[in-house]
């Protein structure tokens, strides 16, 4: 509708410019900053003159991270945790998700306040630690995929999705003849496209992004994923984590240090970024789909 | 559609025995108890066992012993006592309470302030813009977000202390400060969680009816009267809900970005309860009183979130159960 501009307007016009701009650079500079770091002539960063965008090129911090091969371990580890989990997530959140959204299911009542309690009240992370020693899962691959296999969330946010299919494809099936696997493989799936989509990027995000239950569950270097190598190489800045780079290769050795850490920010962050749109899509979407039931 | 159903079980329930209503039951809804079985099993394993495990808390549990022999080695309260004995007690419980609560102050009324100015831009593509870029972070790890923040502060090649350096301010050691962690843990949450948790706030502003908006003016409001007046009422309920699912969470402090950023430095102000349950539980090997420690603590999240959920429904009729 057309209203009169008034100077209040103008004001709060100038006020939302300027709180909202202020936010989007206060956002995007640690991550152009680091970019820039991590690209720039290593005489440039050494000196302290990189403050915003890179002064000069140069690609031997990432030439020394790539050198690296313990990099292609932990990248390989991710990889795993990241798409083995995911899967299995994903086919477990769908195995709960769907019966939970039959209504004339008998269990239907029980196994849903089994798992909506799980959202109240947990353990903590010591009886879990205990089990997973107890089921001879410590130091193996398996404890970072199956401790966190799904979450009452996610089974609620499946199950809400199921429910909302009209009901008539049901029944059809059904006086068809159909059993509940094959409507759930032949009638389900192909139309549950969207919501196995939010569960595999959120799950695929959790697998990539944590760390924690492999500093619990794993001691052994080995199956680390590169967060661990993260943890270790940038922050705790271990001169055992870092012997790996050969920075004696680049141009000044020892604060050449600082740019290798930018380089390897980028390098864990970079798959997370060219599929930023994808995951921005179905994380909002599964916001949603969440709270219409949640 | 079903509660037919439901009344053609009970029928065939009724004129049935026992078992042949058990056996229908079976027939009708076996292959879905079938579906169920993997992830039922993973919540009694993952989930329930470990609950019933928390019997630790009031035993001498050693390595090796049944995680499941409830009266083992029992020791009743002794845990409990030997932690509110210890002066650390009230050094992390404080530090827990200290931290979450300024979180929550700083943190949860800037998504709202984000979202509401959001939906003032009237540009469509230049608000798409802003709202993209001030979700990425979000999906930035702990580890990532630690890193940078180590990067930029570090005291002697970061670059806000080259910056602070030209004005003739520090170096300050950020990183490694007691005066120094609650801004550095809560500027970077901030950072990371704003733009996201301005989405559900959002949703509940696009959902406010537009015809209130024009009423409004035509009463002769301003846009600004409109924010204060008509939208911000209009999303109180939402308002409240989260504000009531984060006070359910004031006794709680996650340990994932502590671990990475505490340091013997400001360990006086960053060890929280989870933190000094992972340091006796995992690295000391004392479960049973670390056990009892995360006890005491879920019980009070629990009461919290009870708590204030009632009050909630008793003062605005907005409530989580």
């Amino acid at each position: 509708m057309v209203y009169k501009k008034t100077a209040g307007d103008i004001c709060l016009n100038i006020f939302i410019f300027l709180f909202v701009g202020f936010l989007v650079v206060l956002i995007l500079y640690p991550l152009i900053y680091v970019f820039s770091m991590s690209i720039s002539d290593p005489r440039e960063v050494l000196t302290g003159n990189v403050t915003f965008l890179p002064k000069g090129f140069s690609l031997e911090a990432f030439k020394t991270v790539l050198n690296n091969p313990d990099i292609y371990k932990y990248y390989g580890n991710t990889l795993w945790y990241t798409v083995v989990g995911t899967a299995l997530s994903v086919v477990a959140t769908v195995l709960l998700g769907y019966p939970l959204s039959r209504k004339q299911f008998s269990g239907r009542k029980p196994l849903m306040l089994m798992v909506v309690f799980t959202m109240f009240f947990n353990a903590g992370m010591i009886p879990l630690y205990l089990v997973v020693v107890n089921l001879n899962l410590y130091n193996t691959r398996w404890a970072l995929i199956l401790p966190t296999l799904t979450a009452a969330w996610y089974v609620i946010v499946a199950r809400s999705y199921f429910e909302g299919m009209p009901e008539e494809i049901f029944e059809s099936a059904r006086i068809d003849g159909a059993g509940e696997f094959t409507i759930l493989m032949k009638i389900v799936m192909p139309l549950a496209k969207p919501i196995l989509a939010v569960l595999t990027v959120y799950f695929a995000t959790y697998q990539w992004n944590s760390y924690f239950p492999a500093l619990l569950y794993l001691s052994n270097s080995d199956l680390h994923p590169i967060q661990i190598f993260l943890r270790r190489a940038v922050i705790q800045a271990s001169p055992e984590a870092m012997a790996g780079f050969d920075v004696e290769a680049m141009t000044e050795s020892v604060l050449a240090m600082m740019q290798v850490k930018y380089a390897v920010v980028i390098i864990v962050i970079l798959p997370v970024l060219l599929i930023y749109p994808l995951l921005q899509k179905y994380f909002v979407k599964g916001l949603m789909v969440g709270a219409v039931k949640g | 559609m079903a509660t037919v159903a439901k009344k053609r079980a009970s029928l065939e329930g009724a004129s049935l025995g026992r078992g042949k209503r058990f056996r229908s039951v079976l027939r009708r809804d076996g292959a879905l108890y079938l579906m169920a079985a993997i992830p039922v099993l993973y919540f009694i394993i993952f989930k329930y066992v470990p609950m019933l495990g928390l019997n630790i808390a009031f035993r001498d549990f050693k390595v090796g012993s049944d995680l499941l022999a409830f009266g083992e080695d029992f020791v009743g309260l002794q845990w409990f006592k030997e932690f509110f004995g210890s002066p650390f007690a009230s050094r992390v419980i404080t530090n827990t309470v200290v931290l979450s609560l300024l979180n929550l102050l700083i943190t949860f009324p800037v998504p709202i302030l984000l979202a509401l100015a959001f939906n003032e831009i009237r540009r469509p593509h230049l608000r798409g813009f802003c709202q993209t870029v001030s979700y990425l972070p979000y999906f930035m790890s702990v580890a990532v977000v630690v890193s940078i923040m180590t990067n930029m502060f570090s005291v002697n090649s970061g670059i806000v202390n080259e910056l602070l350096g030209r004005i003739g301010i520090g170096p300050i050691d950020f990183m490694q400060s007691n005066d120094w962690f609650r801004q550095m843990y809560i500027g970077s949450t901030l950072w990371t969680t704003m733009g996201f948790n301005s989405i559900i706030f959002a949703s509940a502003i696009a959902s406010v009816d537009t015809s209130l908006y024009e009423a409004a003016f035509v009463d002769g409001s301003t846009r600004f009267k409109n924010i204060l007046y008509v939208t911000l009422p209009c999303i109180a309920p939402t308002i409240i809900m989260m504000l009531l699912l984060r006070m359910g969470q004031i006794m709680t402090v996650g340990y994932e970005k502590i671990l990475l950023m505490y340091n013997s430095q400001n360990m006086q102000v960053a060890d929280v309860i989870s933190t000094y349950v992972y340091r006796n539980g995992i690295q000391q090997g004392k479960f049973g009183y670390a056990a009892a420690v995360d006890l005491f603590n879920s019980v009070i999240n629990i009461i919290m979130l009870v708590s204030t959920n009632y009050i909630s429904r008793k003062r605005t009729g907005t409530s989580i159960f």
